[in-house]
């Protein structure tokens, strides 16, 4: 069981918002099994301002290269630096030390579009079936 | 979807012919072509698309490739060689590109429902049922000693003559597969092998960087014992897609995709400069 304020997206990203108007992004333990042993993130800036669902980055694992994207409008704050030397840390710990990057949201009824964990498990069990 | 013809046989397919075209002018440009149809797939505004492309003289580097300890020494080398370097958007490490080697994209729509190792199987179908009145002995799995090896490695008799790579943009497929049709296949593995030869210069680094073999690999009309081209093979995928599709549409990107594309290379340029610095080259 997760954090209860984590939320979730079908496209297979996570947010947690850490205050008010900032929220951490990363990716699912689903999507990382998926995607197999991943080689780099290749992260937006920090100020770049996004609209829902725009990319945020692009993961190359050795089976694909996926872009993601954000689940809120916002602008990038920080990014995870330790990917950098460290990309295996989105396979080994996706929900905590393997954060891809931070937004100030600016729209925070966007979250009450996401997933919960049950509803997130729930969408991936139909994909299964 | 199990059944990999199940794509090819939708109402309508599109191919497209860049083979002998002007543009895409680098294979910078041929990723960012294949990203604005991803997408345009991906949005419904274009049927599933196949897309044939070649460029001569270029090595396409991995993101890891550029990370190679004397990257510097190893890309100005294959400058030397009359090699253009770039680095790709969609996973892998180096390949070699030429006048003999043709690039095949498969892009689809419901990455959504459509899982990476299906994405694979559908090429590997398509290649597999392309050269089938030659041989059924093309088998995919990872030859270890050649360039870029992957599970997805195409070979006869353990030679590899093809590697696949993927990338999803959204719900956007793009399913890359470069096959190396004319000889000489050893002589691109030994350029690989030089290139990380100097790249490494005997270092040790973190990334695992294959130690090519030129002996794995051969092109496709050698293992044949056919004089291929690229011209036939190029024919031969224009009769195969219409034997198999139902309507087929030949047509090059349309005005919105042209612009989509132009955002893409932008993307890609980028790319290659944070990834190269000072060796790339627009």
């Amino acid at each position: 069981m997760t954090n209860q304020n984590f939320r979730f997206t079908k496209k297979h990203e996570w947010v947690l918002p850490l205050n008010e108007n900032r929220a951490r992004i990363g990716i699912t333990d689903h999507a990382q099994q998926e995607l197999g042993d991943i080689v780099f993130f290749e992260n937006g800036e920090i100020g770049d301002q996004l609209a829902a669902e725009d990319s945020i980055g692009v993961i190359e694992s050795v089976k694909a290269a996926s872009e993601v994207y954000s689940p809120l409008t916002g602008k990038i704050v920080k990014v995870n630096e330790n990917l950098e030397d460290e990309p295996e840390l989105i396979n080994n710990d996706p929900l905590e030390s393997g954060w891809l990057l931070e937004i100030e949201y600016s729209h925070p009824e966007e979250l009450e579009n996401l997933l919960s964990e049950a509803d997130y498990q729930s969408f991936i069990n139909e994909g299964e079936e | 979807m199990s059944d990999w013809k199940t794509l090819f046989h939708k109402d309508q397919f599109r191919f497209i012919d860049h083979t002998n075209s002007i543009e895409p002018v680098t294979a910078l440009d041929a990723f960012a072509v294949d990203d604005a149809l991803a997408l345009s797939v991906e949005k419904g505004a274009s049927p599933t698309t196949m897309r044939i492309w070649t460029h001569d003289q270029t090595v396409v580097l991995g993101i890891p490739d550029a990370r190679l300890p004397f990257i510097k020494e190893g890309v100005s080398w294959l400058n030397q060689q009359g090699y253009q370097a770039v680095v790709r958007n969609s996973g892998g490490l180096a390949v070699v590109l030429d006048k003999g080697v043709m690039n095949i994209t498969l892009l689809f729509a419901d990455g959504n429902k459509i899982g990476i190792h299906e994405g694979y199987q559908m090429m590997v179908g398509f290649i597999q049922e392309l050269f089938a009145d030659y041989t059924d002995q093309i088998k995919a799995f990872e030859v270890k000693g050649s360039y870029c090896p992957g599970d997805y490695d195409l070979s006869i008799d353990g030679k590899k003559f093809a590697g696949i790579s993927q990338r999803r943009v959204k719900n956007g497929v793009a399913v890359q597969i470069y096959l190396s049709i004319e000889a000489d296949n050893q002589a691109r593995a030994k350029l690989i092998e030089s290139f990380y030869k100097l790249g490494l210069q005997g270092e040790k680094s973190k990334f695992a960087y294959p130690t090519v073999e030129p002996n794995t690999m051969e092109a496709l009309a050698t293992l044949l014992n056919k004089p291929l081209t690229i011209d036939f093979v190029k024919n031969r995928i224009r009769e195969k897609l219409t034997d198999l599709t139902k309507e087929l549409q030949q047509n090059d990107l349309t005005a919105i995709e042209k612009e989509m594309y132009q955002k893409r290379k932008q993307q890609m340029i980028v790319r290659n400069k944070k990834a190269l610095g000072d060796l790339f080259h627009e």
